[in-house]
């Protein structure tokens, strides 16, 4: 889990996903928030990006080097989104897994503080500011 | 029943929320003492904002909604868009309160707080004009309302004065300039397309919303700091709520007693006297049931909530309900309609940005059947809100396939501008869209639950469209692409602009209140919520249920001095 989530929101020059504990945050929506149904469709979508990773690189998918681990995802998501109705699963796993890196990402403390421009008493507005004052979004 | 001789209070005040503070400042301040009743617990401004500044770190569950909660016991409330963690603590209980719509026909969507909807609202603000007041003069839709513009214009003014609006004057004749407060500046965006819209279309007008929310500071409260989410409270006051604002000032004058945790059940009327005797209350939380005396009541309980102690409190004198010899109570329930919404890209601008989080937006005011004649095939009218934003990275997770570097640059850069125009209609009343109380079910205090029957009808179906229409049409002429509409009606009161079934009129046979919002035939009795309105315009109602209530509380002390009540 941790791979993919860094895979998506790889460490840069700001925090990536596993400093900014996404991957606690998967946990936390997985024990406590997801339905047994849910965690069993979760687990089938992690088996299938290990299964994939095992068939073309002959190695599970957390010994591949962050670019192949990212490669594997996008042929996957290829390959989901190509597959049109008959690999719903596949397709739903992987727009969740998007979705949760991301919300997880973006509101942690570590992106709002980093990655995003936190400002949570701006005392004022401009409707006509320049992007080069701050060059980020605001977190919100 | 005995008439009480020395009533505990000059006066009950019955809801504490937007009227019901009205109501309980105005008559404390011309001297007489009032008790305020509320069903819901009390929240201490400020202390009891729990969701205020919280950062997006803190928010459970990354914002998610907590599906088996809400699912048990906020089924209905869930739907409303300042419904969510931060808030959680305002709402009602659906669970604990139910109602009934057998087609799920009307969201109810209700607080459980001392201030009511006032901490939630959206705080949009505007004033009423005679074309609004003479409507159903002139198409017959409706009785005729019982005041016109000049009776109400200086309590606007009066109200406006009080809580602050900001906004811009832009002398329109059907939507009169208030007592504005610097405007909230429109973005570059929103400037673009106002700039556009008055070249391109006469008599159409992109203008900032007119808001309730101070730009500086007035009357003791300090402007806004732009953190964003009004509804989660404001500990500095800066919009316009019973606990910023008129619940100050009511406890100021020494004269109020608030009682929070009390659920009115029936007014009790006194045939002889012709006059409202006492109110029976009950503690929602012990269930005691406890009798309350008073000079006069002033019913602010909200549109539903008036309505139904009005029908539960039938008697000998009044067997259809309290004050309903016309009939009309508990019919010509409206609520907005907002069922278009339209969003799109404006190109361009891509290195200006915005400082601040403006918790306002931008309004579109009526530009159809501003004449006699009809232009279109719908009477009344419609105007837009929303507003023009850079995409955030929550609108733009699926907007690529891409991940790593280069998806993380991309949602953490401001996407592209997007505007979002949203239709809000006005609804016509109609005899059979109404309230009833169902006695074979009772809810946990032993009182006759709500029965909704609503539906929008062909007038409503035909703005909606053209409201789509129309704005497709303006946001193309202003250069926007990806433009798309999203029509689907909405369910009553999802708009929360839930008013009739109590309406004002000049004729007791057709109508429950006078022109004071004085019960026809019960002298110490008004209405001055939403449940007062003969027709619901196209424009948010709240300022005018407060001009409404402060006129009427004008009147009351008025005739309480002289004796007449």
């Amino acid at each position: 889990m941790r791979c993919i989530c860094e895979a998506i929101i790889p460490e840069t020059d700001t925090p990536g996903a596993t400093t900014a504990r996404v991957p606690d945050f998967i946990k936390l929506i997985y024990d406590d928030w997801f339905t047994a149904e849910e965690r069993r469709e979760f687990l089938s979508g992690l088996y299938i990006v290990d299964g994939y990773a095992r068939r073309r690189h002959s190695q599970s998918f957390i010994r591949q080097p962050l670019s192949i681990q990212q490669d594997i995802f996008r042929s996957l998501q290829r390959e989901a989104e190509e597959a049109q109705d008959r690999n719903i699963d596949l397709r739903e796993f992987v727009a969740t897994i998007r979705e949760l890196v991301v919300t997880g990402y973006f509101m942690s403390e570590a992106a709002s503080k980093n990655t995003l421009a936190y400002n949570p008493a701006p005392m004022s507005y401009e409707g006509d500011y320049a992007l080069d004052n701050v060059n980020k979004q605001w977190t919100y | 029943m005995p008439l009480q001789e020395n009533p505990e209070f000059h006066a009950i005040v019955i809801g504490s929320g937007i009227t019901g503070g009205w109501a309980a400042k105005e008559l404390t301040e011309k001297g007489l003492s009032v008790l305020l009743l509320e069903r819901g617990k009390m929240i201490e401004h400020g202390k009891d904002y729990r969701g205020e500044h919280m950062p997006p770190w803190q928010i459970p569950f990354g914002g998610l909604p907590l599906r088996d909660l809400y699912d048990r016991d906020y089924f209905i409330q869930r739907k409303s868009y300042a419904f969510d963690e931060t808030t959680r603590h305002f709402w009602n209980n659906d669970r604990l309160n139910p109602y009934l719509h057998e087609n799920n026909e009307f969201n109810w969507m209700r607080t459980d707080t001392v201030g009511g909807r006032s901490l939630v609202w959206g705080r949009h603000v505007y004033r009423w004009s005679d074309l609004d007041f003479s409507a159903n003069a002139n198409d017959g839709h409706g009785v005729d309302w019982p005041i016109r513009y000049t009776d109400i214009e200086p309590w606007y003014r009066y109200v406006e004065r009080f809580i602050g609006v900001s906004g811009q004057a832009e002398q329109l004749p059907h939507l009169p300039d208030g007592e504005f407060l610097p405007p909230m500046e429109l973005n570059v965006a929103e400037e673009h397309i106002r700039g556009c819209i008055a070249r391109r279309f006469p008599g159409r007008l992109l203008t900032p919303g007119r808001l309730a929310i101070l730009t500086r500071a007035h009357n003791g409260r300090a402007p806004c700091h732009y953190c964003g989410p009004c509804h989660r409270g404001c500990s500095t006051g800066s919009y316009f709520s019973t606990q910023s604002s008129t619940l100050p000032a009511a406890i100021k004058t020494g004269k109020l007693t608030l009682k929070s945790d009390v659920v009115v059940e029936k007014l009790n009327y006194d045939p002889e006297r012709a006059r409202i005797a006492s109110v029976d209350v009950i503690d929602t939380r012990t269930h005691a049931r406890k009798r309350h005396t008073a000079r006069m009541v002033f019913l602010c309980a909200s549109t539903v909530g008036s309505t139904q102690i009005l029908l539960n409190s039938s008697s000998e004198s009044f067997p259809n309900g309290l004050g309903n010899r016309s009939g009309a109570l508990g019919r010509y329930l409206m609520d907005h309609t907002m069922a278009s919404s339209t969003t799109a890209i404006v190109p361009g601008m891509l290195d200006r940005y915005v400082y601040g989080n403006r918790p306002s937006g931008i309004y579109l005011p009526r530009f159809r059947n501003l004449q006699p004649e009809r232009e279109v095939d719908f009477v009344r009218g419609y105007g837009y809100q929303g507003g023009a934003k850079r995409m955030t990275w929550q609108n733009m997770i699926h907007a690529t396939s891409d991940i790593g570097e280069r998806y993380k640059d991309r949602l953490s850069a401001p996407g592209p501008w997007s505007i979002r125009l949203v239709g809000l209609g006005e609804c016509l009343p109609y005899r059979t869209n109404a309230i009833t109380l169902n006695h074979r079910k009772l809810d946990r205090f032993g009182v006759p639950q709500v029965q909704f029957a609503f539906s929008y009808r062909e007038n409503e179906h035909r703005m909606v469209r053209d409201m789509a229409t129309q704005a497709e049409v303006m946001l193309r002429s202003a250069g926007c692409m990806d433009i798309k509409s999203h029509i689907e009606m909405n369910t009553g009161g999802d708009t929360i602009h839930e008013m009739g079934t109590a309406r004002m009129g000049r004729d007791p046979q057709t109508s429950v209140l006078n022109r004071w919002n004085q019960v026809h035939d019960v002298p110490n009795l008004f209405v001055t919520d939403g449940s007062c309105m003969a027709s619901s315009s196209c424009v948010n109602p709240s300022l005018t249920y407060m001009a409404l209530t402060a006129r009427a509380a004008d009147y009351a002390a008025k005739e309480f001095k002289a004796g007449r009540i």
